[in-house]
Parts: structure tokens; C-alpha cells; sequence
């Protein structure tokens, strides 16, 4: 237990007094000549068990009297298990607030959500402790050190306010490490906030290794986990995807294909009203949602003809979670699909050509045009959603060229050239090409299935990759991408390069006969060719769907508010709030990133896992719970004293006395 | 007089008669009745004449009324042998709030007593005797009816000391065994033993036709037992000192006292003993008034 005046503590030794006293009455007796011994005697044996079993309560009562008002005066700290006091306190606090949008579940009873039901106990208890300590906020959405001056303004930061965004624990507890070094925060307490969703943890990821061994090492450095691992029972999340503005005969639909997704899955059918407002106008949609998931695929909505572009949003009614609640599309006409293909193979460019030209979507235009290598400078860079490049590494302008296409958002596949040049591009490079060290195809490892161009389908079947055989594969040479998919020998076979935005896949292979079988096996090539050119078509047309934290300040403040929502949303908050903007010529939907809505919480010896080597303290909390972190609780002690007094007195209380007549003459 | 006999108390129980409870046997004519017949004025009954009866006592009424002889008998009174027995064990050294003072304690309350009573037994013609008990039977007066006895019996209770156990079982049963004839045999003690003791003592003492009477002397505060803070008992008969917080047994010590007190109660029900419980803080003119009122005729 730890206390707000230790020195008190000193007085402890007074709990040994009513001994004390006791000892010394027992030497002031007085001395009195006795006849009726024979009744003392009586009266001893009488009372030689239930006298001392009351003294010693008596005694104890007393010591519990004196030992209340001691540690009543010394203010103890109901988180004193927690050694929060201010004789204790860390020199730098740091709160890791996970500000993702699950963590805006709310309590109905007090409406407050996970994310200030954290903010306000840890306020309470820095309060509560008087710790003289520096406060430093690191939140999920900005990964920034925030340094605050006063523990009182940390609920009202706007730097702590709900988001739309998701949280990467692992990158953001990688930059809470880099502060702790560069500054040298000497004794430091690092708190983290979080509801424990595995997506939010990605407890799988390289980061972790890291930040353990990083903090281990650090004296001083105490860790506690604030957390609300709780999943609303009726909670339920809705989103689109696939808006667009489809032709009609009678005029125009607006199509796009509706989700909902319920955090805990049940086999009781639940009717869900939908509000789908389409630029101001409302509709309605019942929908009967089973298990954990709905997905209504082509939801087509009227449109007035003349509408060629506008926006909207798709609301539930009230739940548990208020910020999943709303998705927020716009909707313009398509873009065409383009794919320029680079390449000096024929027969490959054919198959790019098919795959890329084939429409996965019929309401949509799509186009594929072939250049050989060396009228690479004749690339509509402009309309081009996609570049597949299966020629030598440019270098130069072209490369540049190649470089700005990623960064604006648009996609580029890289294929080996039959002669692979020096040059690289995105870190990577091709070296040579190569054939199985044994038998005629390369074994390979379980390709991810997760997210990009490989991962499962909506249904969750997995897209038979396994199938594809590969006989031919030039080596890559890359630093820092992701690698999709890998043959056994390591060698990534489908890698994707770290960039800001857009996307560089680099595929060690070729879909021709003598290198794979990729196009007689044509679901994988089709499939991972047409997910690469959607991705680069979502940066190409007027009607942008973007998830929240990904487009930076500097562009979200020139934008326009839509709808009234966003119009109150401040300038600073676009970048990690949900809106609705027009930019110069575009159109974007800000919305929260999908994963949040998975409500898969880490287990124990997960997080046990991710944290192995660091001592941690956990703090399992409810949202809008009433437990405190760290309170003064010297009124328990001296109500334990005044109960402890009362028990003295009630012990204390002499037996009745028989009246005096008790030797009236008896004959 | 002695200073332990009050003459104002003697002048005041002067007109009350000390009667036995049954008849006595005594050696000369007295106030007291007697088990025989005799020719004082009380009528006792009608019997038939047998030859040798005196013929003086024939009833001629009777006879003229049915023919027949009949003896008219008369109670015989007989003088009374009052055997005072005093307890003169330490705990007799009690006196009022543990006080060891002289004229505050049993003793000298015991003394009162048993100097009045004889004083009275003496005034009425009866014999008185004094036996002391201490460990032991300490002092032994057989009773007797002159002046000169009663003087020699008041310097004896003038002399009576407490010190020691109490024995006062081994000396009513010799005092049983001791006294021949019947008597009124007076108990001056705070009787702090077991009450079962006692039970064959009164019964042996009534066995032998004695009629008994018991004096209980106690003190207020052993039965109160009202102590604030410890206190070292220090016991009057000699046993080892007790250190005790009285407020943790007082509760048990006044259960212990109570029934003993209801034990003694039984017992000397049962044995048909007179029994008087005293407490030496009321005048010892009182008890006295008490026992003799209840005796009166």
C-alpha cells in the first residue's frame, strides 16, 4: 500500500500502545485483602477462555483503532498496489491513447466511451496521486509526442478526441521507444489505452521484437495496460463499397454493395433499418442480418439522370458504437480503367492485355493498351490507372516518371524482362533468372491471405494460388516491401514496395507457358491483375473512397465540406475525422478503415506474447465503470477506526450489576 | 458489658423471648418446652390411668362424666442450652469494603451477635456454651446457666481471633457429636465453602435433634465485586494472591456467587436449619430482631 504522507507512517509503532498501556495497568493494580476467594477462584476457571478471547479482541480492536487513525493521517491511495503515489511518481508519464473508432463503444447507461472513460480515470488518478511528473500524450492517430502542461486539460485535447482512424500499436509504441531514448525520460511510466483489438495489436507484427527489446533494457520504466477488452454485445457496423453511377434505362441508379457486420455473431435474426441519404435525400432499407454478417451485393438506388456525381451516407440506427454507425460515400461517373502495358514479349503483353482489359465489372469501361519498351515515353500517364512493366528497369526520367505515377495513388506491376538490367527502381531490383534446384516448379510458402492482391475473397475462400505452378522466376532484389507471396527457397514471387501511397507490385515470374502457368490456371493472374487496377482506378476517377489517417493535412485543408457534418468538423481534424470534401476536381468520402470493424480482441497469452520479457501491470476496466484508478481512501481507514472504537466500547461495556438487595435477609 | 454488646440492642431484645423451634431437653425448669410431661400450666392431653400413676393428677370431672380414670397431663418446660459456634477463620478478618479496622469486620460482627444472644440465653435462665472454629476446634465451653459461665463466655468472644483456613465442617461435626443433649445450636460464620459440605453438617446437627440456626455473614462487595482496575486479591485464609482485571471475570465471579447463594438456599431448606444471611454493613441489631421475632410462640 502506498500512502500520500509516508512520514505518518512512522507513527506505527503507536499500534503496540493499548499493549503498552495494558502492561502498565497490569503493574498498578492495587492490593486488597479478599475472603471469598473460593469465588475468584470460580470465576477464573469460569471465564479462563471467553475472558481472554475477549481481551485479546479488545486488544486488537484498539490496535485497529490506533492503526485506522495512523494510516487515515498517512492518505492512502486505494492504486497503491499500482505504487502510484506522489513519493513514487515517474518523472514522465506517457499515455498511449488508442483513439481507433472501436474504442468510441459507449456504455449506454453514461454514454461514455472506452477512449474517455481511460482519459478520465488516468486524469483522476494523476490528480488523486499529486504526481509532480511530465505528462507526455502519444495518441494513434497523430503517433506524435504531445507534451501537456497540466493534467486537467488532457480530456479536453482535441489530440484525444474521438477519430475514424485505426490504431498501429506496434508503430506507435515504436515511436513511444524512440522518445523514451532520445530523450532519456529517467524513471517513466507508459500507459496504454486500448480495447485490445487485434487489429489495432497486430500481434504478429516485426515491430513488437523491437519494442521489447527496447524496453526491457530501460531502468526505471514501468508499464501498465489500461484496458477494455469488452465487445458490445449489439453492436453493428455499416459500410459500402463498389459506389458508382450506373446508367439506366429510365435514367441513372446509384449501385454499391452494403455490409454489415455485428461485433459478437448470433443466429437470431435482427432487422435492421438502414437511412441512405443520397445528396440530402433520405430512403430506407430493411435488412434481415444473420450471424455476423450481411453483405447486400449491387444495392441499386434511383438517381436522377442529370446527377452525375454528389454524395451520401448509409446510417444505422443507435448502438453501442455511434462512430461505426454512418458510412459516408460519393459517387461520380467512372473512370475507364486503363492499363498500359510495357512490353517487348509479345505473348506476354497478350495476356496482360486479356487479364487487365477483362471487365470484372460490366458497368464499367475498361481499356489496355501495348508499348514496346522503347516508346515508354509515349505512357498516357495522365488516364492510366495501371502500368504493367515488363522491360528493364528504367533509370532517369522514366524512372521518375514511374516513381510519381505510384505516389499519385495509381498502381504498377513490375515483370521480369527476358534480360534483366542493373538498374532498380522502389529498392528493388532484377538479378537473373532461375529454375527449381530440383524437379521442374518451385515449392512454395503459404502466400498472405489477409489483404492485397492475394487475400481471400469477400465469402473468405481463398483464391486457389496453391494451384499455380511456377518453373521460371528471376530474383528480386528488394529492401523494405512486403512479400505477398514467397518461394520456398525465400525468393519473393509477388512482393509489393513500401511507398506512401499507391502501389509498386514487383512478380518474379511470368504468366507464359515456359515460365508458370499462371494464364492456364487464369483465376490467381485475372484476379491479382484487375485487384491492382481497381487500387490504381480508386486514385484516378472524381469520386475518391479514402480511409481516414491516410491523406495528409496539407491536402484535406484545402478541400471542401460536402455536408453539414463535415462542415463542422475543424480543418486540423479532416485528416483522422469521417466527411464528405470536394477537392478541386474530386470528390472524397473520408470513412474509418474497414478492419475496425473486426471486433477480435487479442487473447491473454497473446498479449502475454507480445509483451514477453516486460514486466507490465494490467488493468482490465469496464467502459463508464465507477472504478478508480488511484483514489485517497482514508476515510475507509477512519471509518475502520471508528468500527474498531465502537467494538472496543461494545467489549468495554461492564455486565449488569445486580441490584444491591441481592443480600437482603434470606431465612 | 463488653464494647462488643451494645446494652441499648439488649434493653431492645429484652422483651423478646428466645424460643426454640422444638422442644429441649433441658436440666431444670424453664421457658422452653420439652419433649416429657410435666406439671406446668400448659395442657398437654388425656391418657387412661394405669395403676402406680399418681393419683392426683386423676381427672374427677371425667371420671363423673363417663365413668372412667384419666390422667390429665401438662406440658414440662425445660430451660434452653444455646451452643454458639463461631467461625474464627481468617476470612472473618473481612470488614466493611475490605476494611481490617477493629469493630468493622465479621469477627467483631460475629462477636456482637453471639455476646447479645448469650446475654439474652443467660437472662432467661438457659444455659449458654461457646465453641470456636478455626483449622481446627479451637475453643470448646460447654454450655452452662450461671453468671459466672456467661462471664467466662463473654471473655472468650472478647478473645476470639481470626487466622487460618476455615474448618468449620470438621467442627460442626464434632460440635454434633460433642453437644449430649438438645440444643439450640447457633452458627456465626461467612460459610465460604462448598455448600455440599455443609448439607451433611446441618443434617448431622439435626440428626442428633439439635435445632440449628445460621448466621451468613457477608459483605456487600463480595457479592457486588465492583473493581474498576486490576487488583491483586490478597486472600485472608492464607491461599496465594490472585492478580486479576476484575472487568474480566466480574460478570463469571457474581454467577459463581449466585449460585452458591442458591446452593447454601437448598441446603438449608432441606436440613430445616434457621437461616439468616447478614450483611455486616446493616446494624447487627437487626438480624438479631429478625431471628427472635421468628422464634416467638
Amino acid at each position: 500500500m502506498n500512502f500520500l504522507q509516508p512520514a505518518m507512517l512512522l507513527a506505527l509503532p503507536l499500534i503496540a500502545l493499548p499493549i503498552l498501556i495494558h502492561l502498565i495497568n497490569q503493574n498498578r493494580y492495587k492490593t486488597m485483602p479478599w475472603a471469598a476467594t473460593m469465588f475468584l477462584l470460580k470465576a477464573k476457571r469460569m471465564a479462563r477462555g471467553m475472558a481472554r478471547l475477549r481481551y485479546i479482541l479488545l486488544m486488537l480492536a484498539r490496535m485497529l483503532a490506533v492503526a485506522g487513525l495512523i494510516f487515515a493521517v498517512s492518505r492512502p491511495m486505494s492504486g497503491g498496489w499500482l505504487g502510484l503515489t506522489s513519493s513514487n511518481s515517474p518523472e514522465v508519464t506517457i499515455v498511449v491513447l488508442d483513439r481507433s473508432v472501436s474504442m468510441e463503444e459507449q456504455n449506454p447507461q453514461t454514454s461514455e466511451s472506452k477512449r474517455s472513460t481511460a482519459l478520465k480515470k488516468l486524469t483522476e488518478m494523476l490528480q488523486n496521486t499529486e504526481s509532480n511528473t511530465k505528462l507526455v500524450l502519444f495518441d494513434s492517430a497523430y503517433a506524435k509526442p504531445l507534451e501537456i502542461s497540466s493534467v486537467a486539460e488532457l480530456e479536453a485535447l482535441p489530440a484525444a478526441s474521438a477519430t475514424a482512424t485505426t490504431t498501429d500499436l506496434p508503430a506507435l509504441m515504436q515511436n513511444v521507444v524512440e522518445y523514451i531514448e532520445t530523450n532519456e525520460t529517467g524513471r517513466t511510466d507508459v500507459w496504454i489505452c486500448s480495447d485490445l483489438r487485434q487489429n489495432d495489436w497486430n500481434p504478429t507484427a516485426g515491430r513488437w521484437e523491437t519494442v521489447r527489446r527496447q524496453l526491457s533494457v530501460r531502468e526505471g520504466l514501468r508499464l501498465f495496460l489500461l484496458t477494455y477488452p469488452d465487445v458490445a454485445k449489439d453492436n453493428i457496423a455499416v459500410s459500402v463499397s463498389g459506389v458508382h453511377r450506373r446508367e439506366s434505362l429510365g435514367g441513372a441508379d446509384l449501385v454499391m454493395d452494403i455490409m454489415l457486420t455485428r461485433s459478437t455473431p448470433t443466429e437470431t435474426a435482427e432487422n435492421v433499418e438502414l437511412t441512405i441519404i443520397i445528396d440530402g435525400a433520405r430512403s430506407r432499407l430493411n435488412l434481415e442480418l444473420t450471424g455476423g454478417q450481411l453483405v447486400r451485393k449491387g444495392h441499386a438506388i434511383p438517381l436522377d439522370k442529370e446527377a452525375r456525381e454528389g454524395w451520401g451516407r448509409v446510417e444505422l440506427p443507435r448502438d453501442s458504437n455511434l462512430s461505426d454507425n454512418v458510412y459516408r460515400f460519393v459517387y461520380a461517373e467512372p473512370a475507364v480503367r486503363k492499363t498500359v502495358i510495357v512490353s517487348d514479349d509479345e505473348d506476354a503483353a497478350e495476356m496482360f492485355r486479356v487479364a487487365a482489359s477483362t471487365a470484372a465489372d460490366r458497368s464499367l469501361v475498361y481499356e489496355a493498351e501495348i508499348l514496346p519498351s522503347a516508346s515508354a515515353n509515349a505512357i498516357p500517364w495522365e488516364d492510366a490507372a495501371m502500368i504493367v512493366w515488363q522491360a528493364p528497369i528504367p533509370d532517369g526520367l522514366l524512372a521518375k516518371q514511374l516513381e510519381d505515377f505510384v505516389t499519385s495513388g495509381r498502381s504498377v506491376m513490375f515483370f521480369p524482362p527476358k534480360t534483366p538490367g542493373a538498374n532498380n527502381i522502389f529498392n528493388a531490383a532484377w538479378t537473373e533468372w532461375r529454375t527449381p534446384d530440383e524437379g521442374e516448379q518451385f515449392p512454395f510458402k503459404p502466400w498472405r491471405t489477409d489483404a492485397d492482391l492475394l487475400a481471400n475473397a469477400l465469402s473468405g475462400a481463398p483464391l486457389p494460388v496453391g494451384q499455380v505452378q511456377c518453373y521460371r522466376a528471376c530474383n528480386l532484389d528488394v529492401k523494405l516491401a512486403t512479400s505477398l507471396w514467397q518461394l520456398e527457397n525465400g525468393m519473393p514471387l509477388l512482393a509489393r514496395a513500401g511507398t506512401d501511397r499507391g502501389a509498386a507490385y514487383f512478380c518474379s515470374t511470368l504468366p507464359t507457358t515456359a515460365e508458370s502457368n499462371l494464364v492456364s490456371n487464369g483465376i490467381t493472374f485475372y484476379v491479382m491483375t484487375q485487384r491492382a487496377l481497381a487500387r490504381g482506378a480508386g486514385a484516378l476517377g472524381i469520386a475518391r473512397q479514402a480511409e481516414s489517417g491516410t491523406i495528409p493535412e496539407a491536402i484535406t485543408s484545402k478541400w471542401t465540406a460536402l455536408d453539414d457534418v463535415s462542415q463542422q468538423t475543424y480543418v486540423s481534424h479532416r485528416p483522422i475525422s469521417a466527411g464528405l470534401y470536394r477537392a478541386t476536381d474530386k470528390l472524397y468520402a473520408m470513412n474509418r478503415p474497414l478492419s475496425e470493424d473486426n471486433a477480435a480482441v487479442i487473447s491473454d497469452d497473446t498479449l502475454d506474447q507480445v509483451l514477453t520479457g516486460l514486466e507490465f501491470t494490467r488493468i482490465n476496466d469496464k467502459v463508464g465503470g465507477a472504478m478508480q484508478l488511484a483514489s485517497e481512501v482514508w476515510r475507509t481507514f477512519l471509518m475502520l477506526m471508528i468500527l474498531a472504537l465502537l467494538a472496543e466500547a461494545l467489549l468495554c461495556v461492564p455486565d449488569q450489576v445486580p441490584k444491591k438487595k441481592s443480600l437482603e435477609p434470606a431465612t | 458489658m463488653r464494647d462488643f454488646i451494645d446494652p441499648a440492642v439488649i434493653s431492645r431484645l429484652a422483651g423478646l423471648a428466645m424460643d426454640a423451634r422444638q422442644p429441649m431437653i433441658g436440666s431444670v425448669s424453664g421457658r422452653h418446652r420439652s419433649p416429657t410431661r410435666g406439671s406446668s400450666l400448659e395442657f398437654s392431653e388425656y391418657r387412661k390411668y394405669v395403676p402406680g400413676d399418681d393419683t392426683r393428677r386423676l381427672d374427677w370431672r371425667a371420671w363423673g362424666r363417663s365413668d372412667r380414670f384419666y390422667i390429665k397431663e401438662y406440658e414440662a418446660d425445660t430451660n434452653l442450652r444455646l451452643t454458639l459456634i463461631v467461625d474464627v477463620s481468617g476470612s472473618m478478618n473481612y470488614g466493611i469494603n475490605g476494611s481490617q479496622d477493629q469493630g468493622k469486620t465479621k469477627l467483631d460482627y460475629a462477636r456482637s451477635i453471639a455476646g447479645t444472644l448469650a446475654y439474652l440465653a443467660a437472662a432467661q435462665g438457659d444455659a449458654v456454651g461457646l465453641y470456636s472454629a478455626g483449622e481446627k476446634f479451637q475453643r470448646e465451653i460447654p454450655p452452662k446457666r450461671s453468671p459466672a459461665h456467661l462471664k467466662f463466655v463473654l471473655d472468650e468472644l472478647a478473645l476470639l481471633k481470626g487466622e487460618g483456613e476455615t474448618g468449620l465442617p470438621t467442627a460442626l461435626h464434632q460440635a454434633a457429636e460433642k453437644i449430649a443433649q438438645r440444643a439450640l445450636v447457633v452458627i456465626i460464620s461467612d460459610l465460604f465453602m462448598e455448600p455440599e459440605e455443609l448439607r451433611s453438617c446441618f443434617q448431622h446437627l439435626r440428626f442428633r435433634k439439635h435445632d440449628v440456626a445460621v448466621f451468613h455473614l457477608l459483605e456487600q462487595s463480595e457479592i457486588d465485586f465492583e473493581f474498576d482496575r486490576p487488583v491483586k486479591f490478597v486472600d485472608l485464609e492464607g491461599a496465594a494472591p490472585l492478580l486479576v482485571d476484575p472487568t474480566t471475570i466480574a460478570k463469571q465471579y457474581r454467577q459463581a456467587v449466585q449460585t452458591y447463594l442458591a446452593d447454601l438456599k437448598k441446603i438449608v431448606r432441606d436440613s430445616a436449619v434457621d437461616y439468616h444471611r447478614v450483611s455486616i454493613e446493616e446494624h447487627y441489631a437487626e438480624p438479631l430482631t429478625r431471628f427472635l421475632l421468628a422464634r416467638k410462640r
